[in-house]
This record gives structure tokens, C-alpha cells and sequence, in this order.
């Protein structure tokens, strides 16, 4: 018995790490610094509060103890065990109340591990426990050391695919006891060999390539949510007005010619371009920094990030949509791009997809060899009717004629000033969607359903045939006359939409019913 | 898995899920959606009402106006009930249930019984006076692959219930 003891390490009740309180604090000074800062800068900049400096450091003060006395509370109140006996891990926090939480372990659905800056300025980390349920979905146990996170994680795991694999395999109590035995030697065995198989990690000079390959739009997008939150935080303290008027006055003075005009939107556009590159690369860095894979013999373990350092330990199980993707310059470097949907305990789909980016062609084959059951299969594409391309031809048409149009009424732009930007745009968008139209297609193999898409950044969505939860298609009546259909696919963690197909290919569809109505894989 | 690679497979031999035969929503259903109608143009009729008698100055052609809009509005929601009411249809297959519904935006979808959460059967207030039940049928999908079965009868929805139920089940256990 001795040697089972040893085993349940998280068997007592136990606090978190010391530090514990340290980053409680920190932590919660920072959102207090955060939340005051706009009227700290305020009353620095007008000096309205310079004649109560002794009321604000006693206030300060004072919230600098209750902050302190918190994070004491909240550390001392927060307690965690594994209830081996019934397979429940169970927690209990609260500053002055006591709250108790209790999750089955069988329910749990994804455990990892998580470092932000003040972790890693402390030196801990925090474990994150996903479950699959109503309310409390996700617990996050905010300081431990690393050794204790990864233990008791493994631990976690270990626990759930045994009591998952008891439950299948027998529901005798009498049997119970001699089989946990059994399995807790197993899993011992399993954590001391550590079986890893390989290793894939991204360097510094990787990503800097991958930063400078990326999505610029993606940069600018970020420029603009910028500039509008700094406009909008200041825009109450400035009078704008001013600013406005001379930027308007001094324009129609001096820029009158539409040479001149041109030279300042071609100059600003590559201004923007430069800083759309650096954000890029700042972003890419913070978001993949240190991304680092480790494949074991039945799980994937993922970890990056510079702000949040995030592990996670994938089980193919939970993978539902496989996306990889790429641009021609990145495939040049040999750069893929993984991106996995899996199921979350809600709706949200971006929040639970998993972005791995900067692996080589080889490694990202062995990657989806892993996660697919079966050997990946060619299969036949179709593409969306022609009607499709016909009816956004026409539209963009429409729309740059009926801007032309409005504009001759209501006369707000000069009419060189609109050709110059709506004519290069309008053409552009036009070969854009030829483009889009080529490369959209769709194919229904033996055991997957393949989409390919996009233009610059091309994907191609994989989805296991058993993972489908339900089709539905629809019938626009608009195009019920041609017989064209849109097809959904749901699966746990998205749909996949193909739009513009012949009625007739809803025959494939009864193939996929027919496998997923006979198969006995779990989808989960 | 060795069981299910058979690259043979015929296409046209398999069942096709849309030369089914569609169960319609009973009458009550249409009735229903009239009855809901007609409350909400009420309404609508009684604040007009109201506005004439308020005199605030409101200028009469407005009343008008929306008065011919109202007496629009019932004939189309008339109609549109009538196009949902015919437009709705179910079937239930050995391992799958069917469901149709949509006019302007036919959707048409399948559920396989074991990818199915679970099954509640539902009646609001004016289902309880009418007898109509409405069957909702869960998936790990989500909202979207969700569906709700109209214009069933209270009895009809039990029983697809009740045998949706006793099919999970009966899978569960040789799992």
C-alpha cells in the first residue's frame, strides 16, 4: 500500500505556491493602475489635484493594504485535491466566502499550462483546467511551481483516460480496486519513460521571416484599431475641432492639382505598408515566441508565446477541422501554417483554435498523420457553378457605375479624384474574384471531406468523415430554378460551407450519411 | 474500421435522404402563426388608434399611410405563414431524422441518431390551448446544426421523442 500513497501526490487538500500572493497582488495593482491611469494622467497634465497630494497617498496607501490583505485571503482560501476515490478534483476558493468547486475528471477536457509576464517574472506558472459543462467551464489555478503544474497535469491526464478506460471497460466495483493498481503502474511507467518521439522547435530567425511573410492586412487592421482607441480616449480632452479645420484649410490651399493628390496617397499608402510590416512582425513574435512541439507517443504537446506562454496538450480526439495554409512567398521558405478546430464547451470557435504556425512541409505531413486516423485519400473537386462568378460581376459593376452615378447628382468628389481610386479597385476586385471562383473546390473522399480556398493565402480544410454531426443544405429561392444548393457541414467545432452546387452532387451527401450512420469510432 | 473501406460502393444504391417522403405540420400550426399574427397587428392597430386620439399634432396622412401599411402587413403575414406552413416537413429514417422548413430560404437537415445530444419536447402557452408541441433535437453542432420541429401534435412529439431516446440509448450500451 505504501507504494500507492506515493502515487497520490494532490491526495491532501494543498495551497498553491507561496508566490501565490505575490502575483495576486501584482496582478491586481495592475488592473487598479490599468483601470486609473486615464485620470492620473488627466489630473498630472491640468495639476488639479496637486492640492490634496496628502488625501491621494492615503488613499493610495490604503489601497495598497486592502490589495495586500486580499491576495493573503485569496491565497489562503484557495485550496486543491484530487479525490482519487471518486475521480473528482475538487477546489475551494474565496476571499470571504467559500465557494467549492467539483468536476468530474472524466469531464475534463483540456488541461494546460500558462505563463504570462508576471508569472515569469515571479517564476511560476499557472494551470488551466477546461471541462466540458454549463457554468464554470474553465478554472485556472494561478501560481505553481513549473515541476508541481506539469505533475499535476499529467496527473489530471493520467487519471481521466484511466477512469475513461474503467468505465469501458468494466462496471464491476469488485474489479475496480485491482485494475487501478494496475493502471496506476502503467501510467507511472508512461510518465518515467517520458516517451518522446520528437521535437520541432522555431527560431528566432524563422519567425522574423514568417513576421515578414504574414498578412500585412492584418497589421494595418491593428494600426486602425489603435489609432481610433487613442483618438477615442484623447478626443474627450482635446478640442478637435481646430485641428480639423486648419488640416481642411491647408489641404484645399495647397493641394489643388490631381498629380499632387496622387503623390500624397501613393506616399501615405507606403508609409502605412511600412508600418503595417513592423506591426506584423511584432505581433507574429509576441504571438509564437519560443513555439516549440513535442510529439509523445499518443499526444502532441504545443507551447509558445512571449506575452502568455501557452502549452497545450493535444489529443486528436478533440481535433474536429484540420487547416493548413500558406502563401506563395511563405511556401517558398518552406513555411506552413497549421490551424486546428477543436471542441469547446461553448460556441466560440475562434477561441478554441489553435494557431501553429512556421512548420516545414514535412513536419506539418507527419503533424496531420497523427491527427487523422486514416492516410489522407486525392479525391475529385467540383467548383461552385459559373453563376456564381456571373452574379458578383455583375454586382461590383453595379456598385463602381451607381457610385459614378451618385456622385454626378450629388457632386462630393471630383470626378478625376473617384476614377483614379474606384477604377484600379473595381478591376482589381474583378480579377479577385475570377481568382476566388478558381481556386474554391470541394471534394467528398472515401474518408474526408476536402475544401480548398483563397486567393494570396490558400487553405485547404480537412475533415474526418466521422466527425460530421449533422448536414444541412439549403435552397435559396433564387437559385431554386437552376438547381443549385449551398451545403453546411457541422461538425463540434465549426461548420464548413460549400455555396453554388449542382443539386445532383447531393448524392455524395448520402455517402457521407451512410459512413457516419455506420461508424463506430467515437468523433470525441 | 476495416469494415467501412469499400470503395465499391454504388452510389445510386444507397437510400437517398431526398426522395423521402416529408410528414407535413398539422393545420393548428398555420392557425397558430395567423393567431400570432393577428395579435401583433392589434397591437399595432391599438397604438395607432391611441396616437389619432392623442392629438399631438401628428399630421393625418401619416395615419393613413400607416393604415395601408397595416392592411400590406396582414395580407403578407398571411401569406408568408401559409408558404412556412406548407414549407415544413419531417422525416424520420432508420438513423436519421429529416427536417425541412424554409419558403424564400428552403434549409433542409439531417441529423444521424447517434450524433445526437439529446431530445426535449416544448409547448409554450398558446401550444398548450392550441395542441401543438414543438420538438427540439440536440447536437455537439451547436445552434446551427440544432433543430426545432414544428406543428407536431402534443402526442406525435412524444412518441419521435420517446423513440429518438430509446435509439441513444440502445447505442450507448453497446458502446
Amino acid at each position: 500500500m505504501p507504494k500507492k500513497e506515493q502515487n497520490k501526490l494532490f491526495a491532501i487538500p494543498q495551497n498553491q505556491n507561496k508566490l501565490g500572493i505575490l502575483f495576486v497582488f501584482l496582478y491586481s495593482l495592475y488592473k487598479f493602475t490599468r483601470g486609473l491611469i486615464a485620470i492620473f494622467l488627466y489630473s498630472a497634465l491640468t495639476q488639479k489635484l496637486s492640492n490634496y497630494w496628502f488625501y491621494v497617498t492615503l488613499g493610495l496607501s490604503l489601497l495598497f493594504l486592502i490589495v495586500l490583505v486580499f491576495s493573503y485571503l485569496s491565497y489562503k482560501n484557495f485550496k486543491f485535491h484530487i479525490d482519487y476515490k471518486n475521480y473528482r478534483f475538487v477546489l475551494k476558493q474565496g476571499v470571504f466566502s467559500t465557494n467549492t468547486l467539483d468536476i468530474s475528471l472524466q469531464r475534463i477536457q483540456q488541461v494546460y499550462v500558462k505563463r504570462s509576464i508576471i508569472h515569469r517574472i515571479i517564476g511560476v506558472c499557472s494551470l488551466v483546467v477546461e471541462s466540458a459543462g454549463s457554468s464554470d467551464k474553465e478554472i485556472e489555478i494561478k501560481a505553481l511551481s513549473e515541476d508541481k503544474a506539469l505533475a499535476l497535469q499529467q496527473e489530471l491526464l493520467a487519471l481521466k483516460a484511466e477512469e475513461s478506460s474503467v468505465n469501458k471497460e468494466l462496471s464491476n466495483d469488485l474489479l475496480k480496486e485491482d485494475l487501478n493498481e494496475n493502471d496506476f503502474e502503467q501510467a507511472e511507467d508512461s510518465l518515467l519513460k517520458n516517451n518522446v518521439e520528437w521535437t520541432y522547435k522555431l527560431g528566432l530567425k524563422k519567425l522574423l521571416l514568417l513576421g515578414l511573410t504574414s498578412n500585412y492586412f492584418r497589421g494595418l487592421g491593428l494600426i486602425i484599431v489603435f489609432i481610433s482607441t487613442v483618438y477615442g480616449q484623447f478626443s474627450q480632452f482635446v478640442d478637435d475641432n481646430a485641428y480639423w479645420k486648419g488640416a481642411e484649410e491647408y489641404l484645399e490651399k495647397e493641394y489643388t492639382s490631381v498629380f499632387e493628390i496622387t503623390l500624397v496617397l501613393v506616399l501615405s499608402f507606403f508609409i502605412l505598408f511600412g508600418l503595417s510590416i513592423l506591426v506584423s512582425i511584432i505581433e507574429t513574435i509576441l504571438k509564437y515566441f519560443e513555439l516549440k512541439i513535442t510529439k509523445k507517443k499518443e499526444s502532441l504537446e504545443v507551447e509558445m508565446g512571449l506575452k502568455t506562454n501557452t502549452k497545450w496538450s493535444l489529443n486528436p480526439n478533440r481535433v474536429q477541422i484540420v487547416t493548413h495554409s500558406s502563401n506563395p512567398l511563405q511556401s517558398r521558405f518552406d513555411l506552413h501554417r497549421l490551424q486546428l478546430a477543436l471542441i469547446g464547451s461553448d460556441d466560440q470557435v475562434k477561441k478554441n483554435s489553435l494557431i501553429i504556425p512556421g512548420l516545414t512541409l514535412n513536419k506539418l505531413l507527419q503533424i496531420q498523420n497523427f491527427l487523422f486516423s486514416v492516410k489522407l485519400e486525392k479525391g475529385e473537386f467540383v467548383r461552385m457553378n459559373p453563376i456564381w462568378l456571373v452574379k458578383r460581376l455583375v454586382i461590383i459593376s453595379l456598385l463602381t457605375g451607381g457610385a459614378f452615378f451618385l456622385n454626378y447628382f450629388v457632386g462630393w468628389f471630383r470626378i478625376e479624384l473617384l476614377a483614379l481610386i474606384l477604377i484600379p479597385v473595381g478591376f482589381i476586385l474583378l480579377i479577385l474574384q475570377i481568382f476566388i471562383f478558381q481556386r474554391s473546390k470541394l471534394a467528398i473522399t472515401p474518408n474526408f471531406i476536402i475544401k480548398s480556398e483563397g486567393v494570396w493565402f490558400k487553405k485547404r480544410k480537412y475533415i474526418e468523415l466521422f466527425k460530421i454531426q449533422a448536414i444541412s443544405v439549403h435552397e435559396p429561392i433564387f437559385l431554386r430554378k437552376r438547381e443549385l444548393v449551398h451545403i453546411t457541414f457541422h461538425t463540434a467545432a465549426g461548420d464548413l460551407r460549400f455555396n453554388y452546387l449542382p443539386k445532383s452532387y447531393c448524392a455524395q451527401l448520402n455517402y457521407l450519411l451512410y459512413r457516419v450512420e455506420s461508424s463506430q469510432q467515437a468523433w470525441m | 474500421m476495416k469494415d467501412f473501406v469499400n470503395n465499391s460502393i454504388d452510389l445510386d444504391d444507397l437510400p437517398d435522404f431526398e426522395s423521402v417522403y416529408l410528414k407535413g405540420s398539422v393545420k393548428t400550426y398555420f392557425k397558430k402563426m395567423v393567431l400570432q399574427w393577428a395579435i401583433f397587428c392589434l397591437v399595432y392597430s391599438l397604438i395607432l388608434l391611441a396616437l389619432v386620439n392623442l392629438n399631438w399634432g401628428i399630421p393625418i396622412w401619416v395615419f393613413k399611410i400607416s393604415s395601408l401599411f397595416a392592411f400590406f402587413l396582414v395580407l403578407l403575414g398571411v401569406f408568408l405563414s401559409f408558404k412556412r406552413y406548407r414549407s415544413i416537413g419531417y422525416a424520420l429514417r432508420q438513423k436519421d431524422v429529416i427536417f425541412q422548413r424554409g419558403w424564400l430560404m428552403k434549409k433542409t437537415t439531417v441529423i444521424p441518431f447517434n450524433r445526437i445530444q439529446h431530445v426535449a419536447s416544448k409547448q409554450s402557452f398558446l401550444d398548450k390551448k392550441l395542441g401543438l408541441a414543438v420538438l427540439r433535437i440536440y447536437t455537439a453542432g451547436g445552434s446551427g446544426s440544432d433543430i426545432s420541429i414544428v406543428g407536431l401534435l402534443p402526442e406525435e412529439a412524444l412518441k419521435i421523442k420517446e423513440f429518438i431516446i430509446q435509439l441513444i440509448d440502445a447505442e450507448e450500451r453497446t458502446e
